[in-house]
């Protein structure tokens, strides 16, 4: 009885470390897993492009992703994985315009061609036509494997494991090669456009991704860029055995049955085609050949039928009230905080832009008055930029006294101050001032005579107020560029919430 | 502090405009500062020389 209990005692403590090591492999397993795939992404990442994961032949440059996850937390996963998951992909748009941007070059003879179909149409049952393509490298990659750590999901070699069998290692080290590596892509500005004519006709579905409550925005990835690849090279190296037999002398082959003395090449040849029987047999449907193999080192070779697309270049665009969309913002810009992509400057129209500004100020004005609460949030907002003002003015506005003479006279002297308690009223004056002032010293500039040195002193000092305005403008219109207060007052007063 | 009158002239942006964009202009002008922000008692327009508008104002100097 007592010995009874003593055997039930001691296969209960088997089970359990059974259970909590089998834990501990999975663990590991994972966490290796996670590892290598995070340093592959991270030779893609090296070379500015956004890693895809796994690979697929079925991204192009088009192709709109919906993306969900608040930024912030997209950069934890990018940080902490390496790479992204696609999302939900809204649409793929397709344009005639990669014609005009490749110039008929690389098999894009007229406009209805639109990569990359031309390259992926086999010639054969073994070859595309993806030579053709613009073609791309990237740096070779290295990294550490152990056995049972199912390797075929991080990097996409499937014979790697079995590799490791061969070399009778449980541990190797290596290099990784993307071979014949191509990319095609199109140009933002064509993109953009595309983009915008399909949100403007699908306003509709975009709404009900505009901006909730919780601050956080919705955007569309648009794939500008995608880079593939046709093959993976991969070289590992015995660990094992270059810590155990470093001082072992020469390279010993890869045991084989039917290997014969004398001949050393017949033999090398003979092993490798055997070796790749093998790989065929215990692999089949894998494509990875072995290309040398020695007891310290196997080299294997992996072409994909068609490449595969390994990253991508894109921007993303917010989706703000009422389905309308922002500026585009670099999608790398916006993962590894850099500088986003400049909104474009239009100076010609600056007067009639910024009076319909103000106008749209006026409208919400009289909605407020009128008891419109939507509208007082707009207005609301709208007053909050103020904040962006700098406390005095650093130029002085100027009039033009006379239709007779071009000398100016000055109506506020620089370093006045701002009321920024006017709210937006604030930021309207100030850039209509500073519009009238550029206007108003551009024209005296380019017509007052330099003739005596006094003449000179005037110009060099409105020299200076122009560059002084010009800045003033670029400064506030770039903090003005990173809010959406101003691009919802537009959609609140044209377009039906 | 007394109440002045005072002048100020917009010039027209280019040569030869039609009157409709004489006007918008005019309108775009008058919708920002520092116009926006000026009591104006009177508009003239010029036509012989340089061609604007004129623009009379009242302000405490």
């Amino acid at each position: 009885m007592r010995q009874k209990k003593y055997s039930k005692c001691v296969m209960l403590i088997i089970l359990t470390i059974l259970i909590f090591s089998s834990g501990c492999t999975t663990a590991l397993r994972n966490k290796q897993l996670e590892k290598v795939a995070k340093d592959w992404a991270l030779v893609i990442r090296a070379s500015q492009v956004i890693p895809v994961y796994p690979l697929t032949e079925d991204l192009q440059p088009g192709d709109v992703l919906l993306v969900r996850t608040p930024i912030d937390e997209q950069v934890k996963l990018y940080k902490k994985s390496g790479f992204l998951p696609l999302d939900q992909h809204l649409v793929r748009l397709y344009t005639k315009d990669f014609y005009d941007f490749y110039n008929s070059r690389y098999g894009i003879t007229n406009e209805n061609i639109i990569p990359p179909a031309q390259w992926q149409i086999m010639r054969d049952k073994n070859s595309h036509n993806w030579g053709i393509a613009p073609h791309a490298a990237f740096p070779t990659y290295q990294f550490e494997v152990r056995t049972g750590a199912g390797l075929n999901l991080a990097i996409p070699i499937q014979g790697v494991p079995f590799a490791l069998g061969l070399m009778n290692s449980g541990r190797a080290s290596g290099t990784a090669t993307i071979a014949d590596a191509y990319t095609f892509g199109l140009d933002n500005f064509h993109l953009e456009k595309l983009v915008r004519g399909w949100g403007m006709q699908n306003r509709n579905l975009l709404r009900k991704y505009e901006p909730k409550d919780d601050g956080n925005y919705h955007f569309l990835r648009v794939i500008s860029r995608v880079y593939v690849t046709g093959r993976v090279n991969v070289t590992l190296n015995n660990d094992e055995a270059t810590s155990a037999e470093a001082a072992a002398g020469a390279d010993r082959p890869v045991n084989l049955m039917g290997i014969k003395d004398g001949d050393t090449a017949q033999n090398y040849n003979t092993a490798i085609t055997a070796i790749n029987k093998l790989l065929q047999d215990q692999l089949p449907g894998v494509k990875a050949k072995i290309a040398t193999a020695s007891h310290r080192s196997v080299t294997l070779d992996q072409p994909f039928d068609r490449p595969l697309v390994i990253g991508y270049v894109g921007f993303d665009m917010p989706i703000l009230r009422g389905g309308r969309l922002g500026a585009p913002i670099s999608t790398l810009a916006q993962l590894t905080g850099t500088s986003t992509l400049p909104a474009r400057q239009i100076d010609d129209a600056y007067i009639y832009r910024l009076a319909a500004v103000s106008h749209i100020n006026q409208a919400l004005k009289k909605l407020v008055s009128s008891g419109n609460e939507d509208a007082k949030e707009i207005v609301a907002n709208l007053n909050k930029l103020s904040r962006l003002l700098p406390d005095h003015y650093p130029f002085t506005t100027y009039h033009q006294p006379s239709p007779d003479s071009i000398d100016l006279e000055p109506i506020q002297n620089s370093g006045s101050l701002i009321d920024k308690q006017r709210g937006f009223e604030a930021v309207i004056d100030y850039l209509g001032y500073a519009d009238t002032s550029r206007e108003l010293l551009k024209k005296y500039l380019s017509c007052v005579p330099q003739t005596t040195d006094d003449q000179k002193k005037i110009v060099n000092k409105y020299r200076q107020e122009l560059q002084k305005v010009q800045s003033a403008i670029k400064e506030l219109e770039d903090r003005l560029n990173g809010e959406s207060a101003l691009m919802e007052a537009i959609d609140f007063i044209f377009f039906e919430k | 502090m007394a109440l002045q009158e005072k002048r100020s002239f917009i010039q027209d942006p280019e040569p030869d405009m039609t009157p409709e964009d004489k006007n918008m202009h005019l309108s775009a002008k008058l919708a920002i500062a520092p116009y926006r922000r000026m009591q104006i008692v009177r508009i003239d327009r010029i036509e012989i020389g340089a061609s604007g508008w004129w623009i009379t104002y009242r302000t405490f100097s």
